[in-house]
């Protein structure tokens, strides 16, 4: 499975243009990574979309909204693309299908083998999120948001509109779920 | 259950939730015992949910004891890899190469780079921003701060020459190369003496006072960013990039982030609360820098290498410090540092900023007071220093004043079990004695007894009180009551001094007689005792005319000291200066500032203010160096156009003339910056400019009432509230009896929703014996916030005069009141009875014209036609407005309302949002509050009731009018009664 195909043809679905209305450019940079990536050809010049999502997301952190149902919906899609390309990251490094060496792919690597020496496989992670969906969507988006897409847990609240505290104890909880998801 | 995924689930959704509750109340028990018994009682029967629960608990345990949470670290390795850097720079950057990097920080890399075309063969430092910065803003804001960083030119300061976009897009600056190692590593590597220490450190001092005069404020001051010469000349680096960055962060309020670029061995408190830093925050940073410098640790000691914001947050704002003596581990050190360097260090790193030297020359004058074995200020600054002295001196009369204070207590504690009998009011003596606690070094100057010599001897007399008083302000060693505080203690009258000193909130005043003999002045003075009606000090004067000014100085200075105050160099120099040398200017002025400074009174405000700056050209025209004048007449001419009585370009323009004229008179005066602020916040000018003239204007004003209400002004327009709730409780400390200091501390809290608050502080002003019926109603008001009781309110409007309606202010409240009583004839006949072509909600902020509550009560009533009608007048009235200032968010929110009225959904949405957009809730809290409550109302008024409820939700969160109160009873909210939603929202206010 590559990127986000999926995840962009839904999302499209959902409103192309009430998300590119809402924050100009950003969906744009988003879905030029994402065909970035996907274009093996072009693949040296990944780090230009891949660093334009790093902009978009910081742009997407700092973005004073009164909505905040809305900017949750662009967070969780941000968070979404990197999730995916930390999967597929983590899938072309295990086939040794490795790019020439940009500097994002470096850090990437360098995630990865953090996440290894901590145990953490992030294709478990994903596998066992998926289950979380299933049980309880927004906790699941929670723990996205958290570890796929960075953000504070007070971030995470003020995205979702719920209280720090909530996001606290659905973050812990979810934390004792992954574990035992992956634990052998 | 099978998922899409493939997983096997054992419980369901509902299950799952019920888990949730279960654990989470198991989590916070402390054993592990305790927690299975937990699992035990809340799954009952259900085995599968209790299997479940014991697998997840279990790996609890493990989560627990395991040294890193792996997936917080994962957390934080995303976190990193989004918010980092993509990787080093390659090749050119603008015309130059990169060489090495030679540092890396919180910013970014700094790199050792020459020209590339080789042209100047001149090595230079490049420091590359760190991603996460909006560099065209970042380039903006240092294009216009070029001219002040080019005023950087000092022998110990790094130039910064210049700064562009790599092709990455990242902002970068180049600055001057200097090889050398850090302060510390320097002097330590040379086993370096104190006092050589000391020497190298106030080069260092030099520095930053010397950018302070600049005008710009270092803030990210640490060991890092100062490196040595060879030669042994400190050179600071980075001066004026940490603002350049941190201006965008703190529009944004992450405060997260901004704290990711604080250095946490020198962050002042200040920063770390996520506050502007000033010339303070420095001054604090080199305070921590000197203590390592000392002795050889850094002044906080973190549980983690990098303290998150809760850990930066208990050190610095919360944890008192080692002194430096108890930190070194050196004898030799120790006994060098104890006691004067350890009180020059703590003075420095003092948490409230306001306890700090008051000025980067205060601070390195201790350090050369140390040096050359002369006694240092940090020490005699202490209280207990202080008092010592006071008690040897007055031995005896201090038992007397015990006794007779013993009594007075006692007294006070029988009365007031009899008189007062409202509880609210008990509970305000009890819970806060600071209404009538005593400032030991707090000094009243009451009005002057004229003993006769014509019309010219009046002045004469007020102008000696008030000149004594404005140069006893200067020292920031005492409190000195405002002039509008202690003018209603007329010398005619027979004085109370016990009461007067416990209304004022002062231990002492000051009494004096004036008398004019032809061209001389004889002057008496009295220094008094409120505790106990003895006579401190005294002392008769007589000079010629000409000599006043003099004499007043040597009053205040006398006065300091019959007070055991120490004035600081630049205290007694400021003190010395006459504002004017010509009696005539000085007289012009004095009448001129009293028009200036009671303009809410006058009866034609417009009149008043014109013949304010005639009198004040005609002082300047006399006395053309008079730089108080030019203030008075730039507030006069500021005043003009902000009550938009001019709102011609050409009136702002006259007050930005008039401020200019002063500050170039004298650069540094604290009562020029403090205008100019005031200038800005008026006129426009954007809030970090008024910051940076507070900053500039605060070491002299710290007796100033003014300054503080401003400071408290903008501190609340920009969201910290707990700031703004001290600077308005200081300006009401130092100016107890004026109305207008009162009513915006008191309107502070009614924003916070803290009504017990705001209405303890108009019963203590009711105390302290002012009978003003603004301060009744204003308390009326905020019991009617949290209450909703209209009688109560109506009752109190009825009682206040008929015609009070400051600023169109009353009118809207006594329609509301009419409204919610159904009155509609009685709301129509109090909008006839107003003459007012325009009324102002509560704060004088926004501008509804007389045709839009024409409108609310037709609407109301239900005569709809009628309320078309005078909406569209309205409309008409409120498009000129728009003309003359476009785009105006507060025009547009109640533009917006009209429109919603009208029936013009589109448009009004439109306007809303525009307006709401414009004004973010970081940028201005108290707009944005007051434009998202016209939101609201707009989406109830159009049927968009989920929006409606969200933005409610929203408002609710953050301060604001919206209460309880009005909730309940403004009938503009008609539309979304009965829906449950509503209900929970009203509910959900603090009554």
């Amino acid at each position: 499975m590559i990127v986000p195909a999926g995840i962009l043809a839904a999302e499209t679905e959902k409103g192309e243009e009430a998300l590119a209305g809402l924050l100009p450019g950003v969906y744009e940079e988003l879905r030029r990574l994402a065909s970035g990536y996907l274009n093996s050809e072009r693949r040296e010049h990944t780090l230009q979309p891949t660093a334009l999502v790093h902009e978009a997301y910081l742009r997407l952190l700092k973005q004073e909204r009164v909505h905040w149902k809305d900017r949750a919906q662009v967070l969780g899609f941000g968070a979404r693309v990197m999730r995916q390309i930390l999967i597929n990251h983590a899938e072309a490094r295990a086939s040794m299908k490795r790019g020439g060496k940009d500097s994002i792919r470096i850090t990437l690597d360098e995630a990865l083998d953090i996440y290894q020496q901590c145990d953490l496989d992030v294709a478990q992670v994903d596998q066992a999120l998926k289950g979380l969906e299933e049980l309880d969507p927004r906790q699941a988006q929670i723990v996205e948001l958290r570890f796929f897409g960075g953000l504070t847990l007070k971030e995470i609240a003020d995205a979702l509109g719920i209280s720090t505290a909530t996001v606290k104890r659905d973050w812990t909880i979810a934390k004792l779920w992954l574990r035992r998801e992956l634990s052998p | 259950m099978r998922t899409d995924a493939g997983l096997e689930l054992s419980i369901n959704r509902a299950q799952w939730q019920r888990l949730k509750a279960i654990l989470d109340r198991a989590l916070q028990e402390e054993t592990v015992a305790a927690r299975h018994a937990i699992l035990q009682s809340a799954c009952g029967d259900d085995e599968a949910l209790l299997r479940e629960a014991e697998s997840l608990l279990g790996q609890a345990e493990q989560l627990i004891n395991a040294e890193a949470d792996v997936f917080e670290e994962g957390a934080a390795v995303t976190a990193t890899v989004l918010r980092g850097e993509s990787g080093l720079p390659q090749g050119r950057v603008g015309a130059y190469r990169l060489l090495e990097e030679t540092g890396r920080g919180g910013m970014g890399a700094v790199y050792l780079a020459e020209r590339a075309d080789g042209c100047f063969d001149k090595r230079v430092a490049i420091k590359i921003i760190k991603r996460g910065t909006d560099t065209d803003e970042v380039l903006r804001r240092f294009n216009a701060e070029r001219h002040i960083l080019a005023r950087l030119d000092h022998p110990n300061i790094a130039r910064l020459l210049d700064a562009g976009t790599t092709e990455d897009g990242l902002p970068f600056f180049v600055m001057e190369y200097v090889a050398g190692e850090t302060l510390v590593r320097f002097a330590d590597s040379r086993r370096m003496a104190v006092r050589d220490r000391l020497c190298l450190f106030l080069k260092v001092c030099s520095a930053v006072e010397f950018a302070h005069h600049a005008r710009v404020v270092h803030r990210d001051l640490k060991a890092g960013n100062i490196l040595v010469t060879e030669e042994g000349e400190p050179k600071l680096l980075d001066f004026g990039i940490a603002k350049l960055l941190a201006t965008e962060l703190a529009e944004e309020d992450v405060t997260a982030a901004r704290q990711q670029l604080l250095s946490p061995a020198c962050a002042s408190p200040e920063q770390v609360r996520g506050e502007r830093a000033t010339p303070e925050s420095d001054i604090y940073a080199l305070g921590a820098l000197l203590y390592e410098l000392l002795t050889g640790r850094a002044a906080h000691s973190f549980s983690d290498r990098v303290p998150g914001p809760a850990e930066l947050t208990r050190v610095i704002c919360e944890t008192d410090r080692i002194p430096p003596s108890v930190a070194t581990a050196e004898r030799q050190t120790r006994d060098m540092v104890r006691g004067d360097l350890d009180a020059i260090v703590l003075q420095a790193m003092a948490r409230d900023p306001g306890a700090r030297y008051p000025s980067m020359a205060a601070f390195s004058d201790d350090i050369r007071r140390f040096l050359d074995g002369r006694p240092v200020r940090a020490r005699r600054a202490t209280r207990a220093y202080r008092v010592g002295r006071f008690m040897a001196r007055n031995r005896h009369s201090l038992l007397r004043t015990a006794a007779a204070a013993a009594g007075a207590i006692l007294l006070a504690v029988l009365a007031g079990s009899l008189i007062i009998s409202q509880p609210r009011l008990r509970d305000a003596l009890r819970i806060s004695p600071a209404s009538l606690q005593i400032a030991d070094n707090g000094v009243a100057v009451l009005p002057f007894k004229d003993l006769g010599g014509g019309a010219e001897s009046a002045v004469l007399n007020s102008g000696v009180q008030d000149q004594i008083l404005t140069d006893l302000a200067k020292a920031s060693g005492l409190k000195v009551i405002s002039r509008a505080s202690v003018d209603r203690y007329k010398a005619e009258a027979p004085r109370n001094l016990g009461q007067i000193g416990e209304q004022l909130g002062v231990r002492f005043v000051l009494e004096g007689r004036v008398q004019r003999i032809g061209q001389r002045a004889r002057v008496s003075v009295m220094l008094l005792d409120t505790r106990n009606d003895s006579q401190v000090w005294s002392q008769d004067y007589e000079r010629d005319l000409i000599d006043v000014f003099a004499l007043q100085s040597e009053i205040a200075q006398a006065v300091a000291a019959a007070l055991q105050v120490k004035l600081l160099p630049e205290e007694k120099q400021t003190i010395e200066q006459p504002p004017t040398r010509d009696l005539a200017a000085y007289e012009l002025f004095l009448r001129g500032k009293e028009q200036v400074n009671g303009y809410l009174d006058a009866p034609d405000q417009e009149e008043s203010l014109r013949h304010a700056v005639r009198l004040l050209e005609e002082a300047t025209a006399r006395d053309p160096q008079f730089i108080l004048a030019y203030c008075f007449m730039a507030r006069a001419h500021g005043l003009l156009y902000a009550l938009r009585l001019d709102k011609t370009e050409a009136r702002k323009l006259l007050s930005r003339a008039a401020v200019d004229a002063a500050l170039r008179l004298q650069p540094n005066s604290p009562d020029a910056h403090l205008t100019l602020a005031d200038h800005y916040y008026r006129c426009g000018g954007g809030y970090h400019r008024v910051e940076e003239e507070l900053a500039l204007a605060r070491p002299g004003l710290t007796n100033s009432s003014p300054f503080h209400s401003l400071d408290g002004s903008i501190h609340r327009r920009l969201g910290r509230w707990a700031e703004s709730d001290r600077s308005f409780t200081r300006a009401v400390e130092l100016d107890p009896n004026n109305t207008t200091a009162i009513n915006l501390l008191a309107d502070n809290y009614v924003l916070q929703r803290q009504y017990e608050k705001a209405i303890q502080v108009y019963e203590r002003a009711h105390l302290r014996g002012l009978g003003s019926p603004i301060l009744k109603l204003r308390a009326a008001a905020a019991a009617f916030a949290q209450t909703a009781d209209v009688d109560r309110f109506s009752a109190a409007l009825k009682e206040a005069p008929a015609d009070m309606d400051i600023g169109g202010g009353e009118t809207p409240q006594r329609i509301l009141v009419a409204l919610a009583q159904r009155d509609y004839a009685a709301a129509r006949r109090i909008l006839a009875a107003s003459r007012r072509s325009a009324f102002q909600d509560v704060d004088f902020t926004f501008y509804y014209p007389r045709s839009w509550f024409e409108g609310a009560i037709a609407r109301a009533e239900g005569r709809m036609e009628e309320a078309r009608a005078a909406f569209a007048t309205a409309r008409v009235a409120l498009d000129e407005k728009l003309k003359l200032k476009p785009n105006d968010p507060r025009t547009l929110a109640v533009l917006a309302q009209v429109d919603a009225a009208l029936g013009d959904k589109e448009v009004a949405l439109e306007e809303a949002r525009r307006a709401s957009t414009a004004t973010p809730l970081t940028r201005d809290a108290y707009d944005a509050a007051l434009i998202l409550q016209g939101l609201a109302q707009v989406y109830a008024w159009t049927g968009e009731k989920d929006l409606a409820f969200a933005t409610l939700t929203d408002l609710i969160r953050v301060p604001g009018y919206l209460s309880y109160g009005y909730l309940r009873v403004d009938p503009s909210w008609d539309p979304l009664r009965g829906d449950p939603r509503f209900e929970a929202i009203v509910a959900s206010l603090p009554r």
